[in-house]
C-alpha cells in the first residue's frame, strides 16, 4: 500500500475501501503498472518461497513470473472478499499445484517409487546433515506438498483435501509421515 | 485399559501429528495422555514432531533476484518498468492499458489546459510521475502559474462530477456501463497527478482529490456490465454518498475562480 501523504486521518469508510479491498489492487486492475509494481514488492518474498517449497529452487523464478502475470490478467476478477494477499497465495498455490500435477504426470512414466529418492541423513556424521530447506526439497512430492501447505503456510486439512482432491485422512498422514522423515534434521 | 483405542503402540505413534495438531476426540486424546505417561518413545518422539512443527513456521522468506520482476514487467507490456517505484515514465505509460474516451479526445483544448495545471511546479521537481495517456506535461521552461492549476482542478471536478452523476443513475437504474468504468479509469489518472502536483498544497483541495481517487479506482475496476446490486457498487455507491463527493466538488470548484487567460 502506498504511502498516505501527510494530512486529516483517514475516513473510516476509505480506510475500510483500502482494508478490505486493497487500494494498490484496484489500482492495478484499473491498469497501473506502479501500483501492481508495489504489490510484488510486497508479496514477491512469499511467493517465490512458496514455489520453491512446494516445486524445486530452479522452478521457483519461472512459477513466481507466472503466478504475478496470472493475477495481473485476472485482477479484474478481485472481488475484495479477501485480503489481496490472501486471494494471490490462493491463486499461487492452484498455479503451482496444476503445474506439478502435469510434470508428476510425466515424470510417472519413466520413474520409480518417489520414497526412493528420499535419503535420510542421520545426523551420526555432522558434516553430512541437510540444511532443513534442502530437507523439504528432498521429501516426496505429496508429502512435501501438504507439509508446506499445512506446517509452514497454514492451511488446514479440509482445504488442503480440497486442493489436492485426496482425502481428509491422506493429508494427515502424509503430514506425519513428512514430519516424522524431516525429524531427522533438526539439527 | 485404554488400549481398547489404539491397541498397538504404531498405532499410537501414527496419532501423534493428530495429537500435535489437535485433532484427536475428546476420548481419543485422554487415551493418548494416558499412554504417554506410560511411554518414553512417543513422549520423544512428540517432542520431535513439536520442534519440526515450529521450525517450519519460524522459515524465512527469501526474496526472487531482480530477473524476475524483469521478466514480469516485459510480459505486462511495461519493460523497463522497475520494481522499486523509481518507474522509467516511458515504461510506465506503455503499461497502462488502453482506456479510450473519445469525449476526452475531442477535447483536446480543456486537456492542454488540465496539462498545464498539473505541470505547475512540476518541471523543476524530479518527483515520480503516475502514468497518464491523454494528459501531458509542459515541457521544461513552460511558464506556469497557480492560477492555471485552479483551472485544471475546476475542469477535473467538473468532468469527475459528471462522472459521478452518470454512475449513481446507472446504479440506481439497475446496471453499471462499461463505459462509466473506462471514464472513471481515465479520472483516476488525472485525480492522481493532480494529486502528485506540488502545487496541491490545499488541505481541503488533497482531501477531496484522495477521497476521489479511491472511488474512482472503486468504480474503474468494475466488471463490464456490472449488475448495480454487488458488493463492489454498492461500497463505490455508498462512498459517493457518505463522503459527500458531489456537494463537496460543487463547493470547492467555485471558491477557486479560475483568473487565466485559459478561462472559457
Amino acid at each position: 500500500m502506498k504511502p498516505r501523504p501527510p494530512g486529516p486521518e483517514p475516513d473510516p469508510l476509505i480506510a475500510q475501501l483500502e482494508a478490505v479491498n486493497g487500494g494498490d489492487a484496484y489500482l492495478a486492475a484499473a491498469g497501473d503498472a506502479l501500483a501492481f509494481a508495489r504489490l510484488y514488492r510486497e508479496h514477491a518474498g512469499r511467493i517465490h518461497s512458496l514455489a520453491r517449497r512446494m516445486a524445486s529452487d530452479h522452478e521457483a523464478d519461472e512459477l513466481t513470473q507466472d503466478v504475478f502475470v496470472r493475477a495481473w490478467e485476472k485482477l479484474k476478477t478481485f472481488r475484495g472478499e479477501s485480503a489481496f494477499g490472501t486471494w494471490l497465495h490462493r491463486l499461487a498455490v492452484n498455479l503451482i499445484l496444476a503445474r506439478r500435477q502435469s510434470a508428476s504426470t510425466r515424470r510417472a512414466r519413466d520413474a520409480g517409487d518417489e520414497a526412493l529418492e528420499w535419503t535420510p541423513a542421520r545426523s551420526a556424521q555432522p558434516e553430512l546433515a541437510m540444511d532443513f530447506e534442502t530437507a523439504i526439497a528432498k521429501l516426496p512430492d505429496g508429502a512435501r506438498q501438504i507439509f508446506v501447505l499445512f506446517d509452514v503456510e497454514g492451511y488446514r486439512h479440509e482445504e488442503i483435501a480440497e486442493m489436492l482432491g485426496v482425502s481428509v485422512g491422506t493429508s494427515k498422514s502424509q503430514l506425519h509421515r513428512a514430519r516424522m522423515m524431516l525429524r531427522e534434521h533438526l539439527g | 485399559m485404554t488400549d481398547s483405542l489404539f491397541d498397538l503402540h504404531g498405532r499410537w505413534a501414527e496419532r501423534l501429528s493428530d495429537y500435535l495438531d489437535d485433532g484427536l476426540s475428546t476420548d481419543e486424546r485422554a487415551a493418548m495422555d494416558e499412554h504417554l505417561l506410560a511411554c518414553a518413545e512417543c513422549r520423544d518422539t512428540l517432542e520431535e514432531l513439536r520442534a519440526v512443527k515450529a521450525r517450519a513456521r519460524s522459515l524465512r522468506d527469501r526474496e526472487p533476484g531482480p530477473q524476475v520482476w524483469s521478466a514480469i514487467a516485459g510480459r505486462i507490456g511495461a519493460p523497463g518498468l522497475s520494481a522499486d517505484g523509481g518507474s522509467d515514465e516511458l515504461a510506465a505509460r506503455r503499461a497502462v492499458k488502453r482506456i479510450r474516451v473519445p469525449w476526452l479526445r475531442s477535447g483536446a483544448a480543456a486537456a492542454a489546459l488540465l496539462a498545464l495545471g498539473i505541470g505547475i511546479g512540476r518541471w523543476g521537481s524530479h518527483t515520480p510521475r503516475l502514468p497518464t495517456q491523454h494528459v501531458e506535461a509542459p515541457a521544461p521552461g513552460t511558464p506556469m502559474n497557480s492560477d492555471a492549476y485552479r483551472v485544471a482542478v475546476t475542469q477535473h471536478l467538473d468532468r469527475t462530477e459528471a462522472l459521478l452523476t452518470s454512475f449513481r443513475a446507472e446504479a440506481a437504474g439497475g446496471v453499471v456501463d462499461a463505459q462509466v468504468g473506462e471514464w472513471a479509469g481515465q479520472m483516476l489518472g488525472n485525480t492522481r497527478l493532480l494529486l502528485d502536483s506540488p502545487a496541491a498544497n490545499d488541505p481541503k483541495l488533497r482531501t477531496l482529490l484522495e477521497d476521489l481517487e479511491l472511488v474512482l479506482a472503486q468504480i474503474a475496476a468494475l466488471p463490464r456490465k456490472t449488475d448495480s446490486n454487488t458488493t463492489e457498487v454498492d461500497l463505490a455507491r455508498r462512498a459517493v454518498e457518505e463522503k459527500r463527493l458531489l456537494p463537496r466538488m460543487q463547493t470547492l470548484a467555485p471558491a477557486t475562480p479560475p483568473a487565466t487567460a485559459g478561462e472559457s
